[in-house]
């Protein structure tokens, strides 16, 4: 049973079914539909290559399964099984509906195997994913959707374009093109995927979008757009060096974001930012271990980042509260939440028998074993920051200080929230505790890489415990307060949108400018159209009068002066001439 | 619930701890062996992961809420304010 079956196209189904379906229908078809597509992904075979004829002469390469995709579709399905679980509560099909294509439209692009089919699915994706922002109530959610779809346009005709010019030079696959020529289409693809993966200064849409999502909304997004930008980063750009720097900076940038932020989603998306940092960097180094640790972190990334986004909208659900500074106590009052969220805030700050140590370790150890001393560095202070901002800030302000009584009712979470938490906790310690079930998936060759050596082990908790010391002595200042960190889309918040103003009211005032001297000169026209004695008089223009022939007749007198005036020119030639 | 804001003296005993902890991480290792080979990286030199865990911490701490804080962070009402448009 489902031998050689697309699992993107389970999701598909599993939405459309959701969408027409009673809310009770809907909800086991949510919770039970993408295990469908899991049981697919494992009956794929490596190397299975599925086409699809279409207009005569172009045929879509719509599913190429190698050990890259493959591994990816698999995160990719177990985040969908998750995901389904954690919402089924939801009461819209739109919802649904989009969650679900936006699931399988990221498990398409990650089999797509031509340019067109793989254009075409990234943006499915950012269409589907919109109305993840656009079905939340909030008036906020409006804007942020609106700037996040015109960012994920611009991504997806940066694509185009690139995608053009490759087909000109008669390139229909998907591939690695660092060590093509570095044109105009290299330079594109990778401006698309950049704003995708985003690289900072890109990143805003991130953070900006994320958090106005609705609550099982974010949780879908925070996993898929991001990956399968870096999975487009691996497969295409592996190995490009100018990616090192760029990584490095998404991880520090991300960090010291979160340092600052007090929206709980606000500072988890910075965070999505910093991880994918790791990843971005991973594979600028390209090597095979490189390669390696990107994919595996972005594996791991998916599960606790998830997970870290179900607690905290978990809480917003159950008290409506969305700021660090106004929460406090939760450990006591939502255990479960506090539970899960142990698991995911070890998980991302790489604690071992956790699954962050198992993949972050590895990227930054390849950074080391590549010679990149100083980029093996910066992002072990990038881990530092996640310690920071999530060990400690969001651990104690929000679950272990004292309660402010912002929120004195706690409204009850439904069980398959709570059950999707505890899929999410599993499978971060599962994979943490035995990393060779990862592992042994791996794409890019086999991993020599051990992380439980003791020295190791030892080392990341020497690392934890110190930096907890700093953050208790500045305990009193790190209380986030009440503000709006400004970021890149400040450019095109304030000056972008000052400009356009600008312009726009310029345009308006030639407009009405040019309407107002149509209008005049139109009056004018018709008035010398309806007495054309006018343009001899300058009289009557004042006096605006129409025609009449009593206005302009004229004496006798006149007439026998012009009559012998004309006659005596006539004689006067004639005479001249004969 | 830990109220560590306020109670200096209880915050002083988890910060020990903390630093006690760090310390006998460190004498495993160093008993271990950990330091005794030929080490590529400089965090791996003895001493240098605990240095690196504080200073890393405070520089972080420092650049996040001293320098970047006052310059960059605004009213939460920032975009809305004087906007024709409220919801974009």
């Amino acid at each position: 049973m489902f031998e050689n079956f697309h699992p993107g196209f389970i999701f598909f189904l599993v939405g459309l079914f959701a969408c027409v379906g009673s809310d009770k229908l809907r909800k086991m078809i949510l919770a039970c539909g993408p295990f469908l597509a899991l049981v697919a992904i494992f009956n794929l075979p490596l190397g299975l290559e599925q086409n699809f004829t279409f207009l005569q002469d172009w045929t879509s390469h719509y599913m190429y399964v190698d050990k890259l995709s493959w591994v990816f579709g698999l995160v990719f399905c177990i985040m969908g099984c998750i995901g389904g679980v954690f919402s089924c509560h939801n009461k819209s099909p739109l919802e649904a509906i989009c969650s679900m294509g936006y699931v399988g439209a990221s498990i398409c692009c990650t089999f797509a195997h031509d340019w067109i089919t793989f254009l075409f699915f990234w943006e499915l994706m950012a269409a589907t994913s919109l109305f993840l922002v656009w079905n939340d109530p909030r008036p906020t959610s409006r804007g942020a959707g609106t700037r996040y779809i015109l960012m994920h346009t611009l991504s997806g005709n940066c694509i185009l374009f690139g995608v053009i010019l490759k087909l000109s030079q008669g390139q229909y696959l998907v591939q690695n093109l660092v060590n093509g020529p570095h044109d105009a289409a290299f330079w594109l693809i990778l401006a698309g995927v950049a704003i995708n993966v985003a690289m900072v200064p890109l990143h805003a849409w991130i953070v900006d979008a994320y958090p106005a999502a609705t609550i099982t909304g974010s949780v879908f997004m925070s996993s898929y757009t991001t990956k399968v930008a870096v999975y487009a980063m691996l497969r295409i750009f592996g190995g490009t060096e100018l990616l090192i720097a760029a990584g490095v900076l998404m991880a520090l940038y991300g960090a010291l974001y979160a340092v600052m932020e007090n929206d709980m989603l606000r500072l988890l998306s910075y965070h999505i930012v910093s991880q994918v940092g790791y990843m971005v960097a991973g594979a600028g180094i390209g090597t095979v271990m490189s390669m390696n640790g990107a994919t595996a972190h972005a594996f791991c990334d998916i599960l606790f980042k998830s997970l870290l986004f179900m607690c905290c909208n978990a809480i917003i659900y159950a008290t409506g509260v969305r700021r660090i500074n106004q929460l406090g106590g939760m450990a006591r009052r939502y255990p479960t939440a506090f539970f899960c969220f142990v698991i995911g805030a070890f998980s991302i700050s790489g604690i071992p028998l956790f699954n962050g140590f198992v993949s972050k370790t590895m990227t930054i150890a390849a950074a080391g074993q590549a010679g990149y001393a100083m980029t093996a560095t910066l992002l072990e202070l990038a881990s530092v920051g996640t310690l920071l901002s999530i060990c400690f800030k969001m651990m104690y302000f929000i679950f272990l200080a004292p309660d402010k009584g912002e929120a004195p009712e706690i409204r009850p979470v439904p069980t398959n929230m709570k059950a999707g938490m505890i899929m999410g906790a599993v499978c971060c310690t599962v994979i943490g505790c035995f990393p060779q079930l990862l592992y042994q998936y791996l794409p890019f060759g086999p991993v020599e890489y051990v992380p439980y050596t003791m020295p190791h082990v030892l080392q990341m908790l020497q690392m934890a415990f110190m930096s907890v010391i700093p953050f208790l002595m500045f305990l009193p200042r790190m209380e986030p307060h009440t503000a709006l960190s400004l970021d890149t889309d400040w450019f095109y918040r304030r000056p972008l949108k000052w400009l356009w103003s600008g312009i726009s009211n310029l345009c308006f005032g030639l407009c009405r400018s040019l309407g107002h001297a149509w209008g005049v000169g139109t009056n004018q026209f018709m008035e010398l159209c309806a007495n054309p004695m006018k343009l001899m008089d300058a009289r009557p223009f004042r006096q605006k009068k129409r025609y009449s022939p009593d206005n302009y007749r004229t004496s006798i007198a006149d007439t026998i002066m012009i009559i012998l005036t004309v006659l005596f020119i006539c004689i006067f030639a004639f005479r001249t001439i004969g | 619930m830990i109220d560590l804001v306020n109670d200096k003296g209880k915050r002083r005993k988890v910060i020990g701890a903390a630093f006690v902890i760090a310390l006998i991480c460190f004498a495993i290792a160093y008993a271990a062996g950990a330091y005794s080979g030929h080490v590529e990286e400089w965090l791996e030199r003895p001493f240098m992961i605990l240095l690196f865990g504080f200073v890393g911490c405070w520089i972080l701490i420092i650049l996040a809420k001293i320098i970047m804080t006052p310059l960059l962070q605004r009213d939460e009402d920032y975009y809305q304010k004087g906007d024709d448009d409220k919801d974009v």
